[in-house]
């Protein structure tokens, strides 16, 4: 697999890349890195000189408290660069960390700065993805400040799902998710063991069934209903 | 790392726990436990549910007890959160009642039967 293979296919979905930007995208010089589960990509305060593609794996962007408790801002999946706001944003204002064994790319800023001037539709592209960004942050704040432990869970499930189903990374109504009951619990501001109550509540409902490192979603429709999932909000429809 | 198990004892039922959570010690259980009391007290709340008869009861991966805990512990004003050390002082209280219920229980016993004995008496006379 090119290293830039699923993030071209994930800016296809929305956005008229041609076959030039293509090719652009693809002559990327990017410095692909193996990397264990729940290791720094970069943190809080850093002035990182390149962003990470994820090419394959799971990570997550998190703030701590002074206190030490951690809140998981957002889940991203292969595709993605969690960090491309570091091109236009210096300083970074939380951790950027792996949840799963990772395969990512680091590509130069002076490279990224170079494409995106050159490409004005791949810069329009990478902006979207930024506002798209902005757009799952708004609906968190709304899960984690708004919604019952259940319907969090249920929502973060419904995205994560939905999200790979577009990108055709799901086998049917079944999906890798190599999260710890820590990391889901940081990521709905609930304890662990909540998260395990809500964890039994939804399977006994029929909603969820877990497998090692893998979850499966056998009543999408009414899982969405409990937690009014709209995926407006991902922006996923046909290129525009 | 240990697995606890937190099974939520409720009026009238008990929601056993089948996953468990990994956690250092008991004491981080019992941290773990009060918070976890805490949030879903919240939800409880807003229910119309009372937190108070609800309880936790925590077992070891063999399925010992290793502790319990009222949600009325957790909820009940106090001037400070739970902290290390405190499992120590709750298990003490608990042992604490336990024990005036049992002396209590022997109390009424040994009235019963000393009852029992000189009704027994009385009807020999008879």
């Amino acid at each position: 697999m090119h290293p830039t293979e699923r993030l071209i296919r994930k800016l296809q979905i929305t956005t008229g890349l041609d076959a030039e930007d293509v090719r652009a995208l693809e002559r990327l010089p990017i410095s692909v890195k193996e990397l264990a589960a729940h290791s720094a990509i970069v943190r809080e305060g850093e002035r990182p000189a390149q962003c990470c593609l994820l090419i394959d794996g799971f990570v997550c962007r998190s703030k701590t408290t002074d206190a030490g408790k951690r809140q998981i801002l957002s889940i991203h999946q292969s595709g993605d660069i969690p960090d491309l706001q570091s091109l236009h944003l210096h300083v970074m204002d939380h951790d950027l960390t792996t949840l799963s064994r990772c395969t990512v790319g680091f590509i130069g800023h002076a490279a990224l700065r170079a494409l995106t001037r050159e490409r004005p539709i791949v810069a329009e592209a990478l902006w979207r993805e930024t506002l798209i960004d902005s757009a799952v942050f708004r609906e968190w704040i709304v899960n984690v400040g708004r919604r019952s432990a259940v319907s969090r869970l249920a929502h973060l499930l419904a995205e994560i799902g939905t999200r790979l189903q577009v990108m055709h990374l799901a086998e049917g109504d079944r999906f890798e998710l190599p999260m710890t009951q820590l990391d889901i619990a940081d990521a709905l501001g609930l304890t662990p063991v909540h998260v395990n109550r809500v964890v039994q509540e939804l399977r006994r409902a029929g909603l969820l069934e877990l497998r090692k490192h893998s979850v499966s979603l056998p009543d999408l429709p009414r899982l969405k209903e409990l937690c009014d999932f709209d995926d407006l909000y991902l922006h996923q429809s046909e290129t525009l | 790392m240990a697995r606890y198990f937190f099974h939520l004892v409720s009026p009238g039922e008990s929601s056993k726990d089948d996953i468990g959570t990994d956690l250092p010690n008991a004491e981080a259980a019992y941290l773990e436990a009060c918070d976890t009391a805490l949030e879903l007290s919240y939800e409880m709340l807003r229910e119309r549910l009372d937190p108070s008869r609800h309880a936790f009861e925590i077992t070891d991966a063999e399925g010992h007890l290793v502790f319990e805990l009222p949600f009325a512990e957790v909820t009940r004003p106090a001037d400070r959160m739970p902290r290390r050390g405190d499992l120590r002082a709750s298990i003490h209280r608990q042992h604490e009642h336990t024990f005036r219920i049992i002396s209590e229980l022997r109390t009424n016993f040994d009235q019963t039967q000393s009852l029992l004995k000189s009704t027994k008496a009385l009807l020999t006379q008879i």
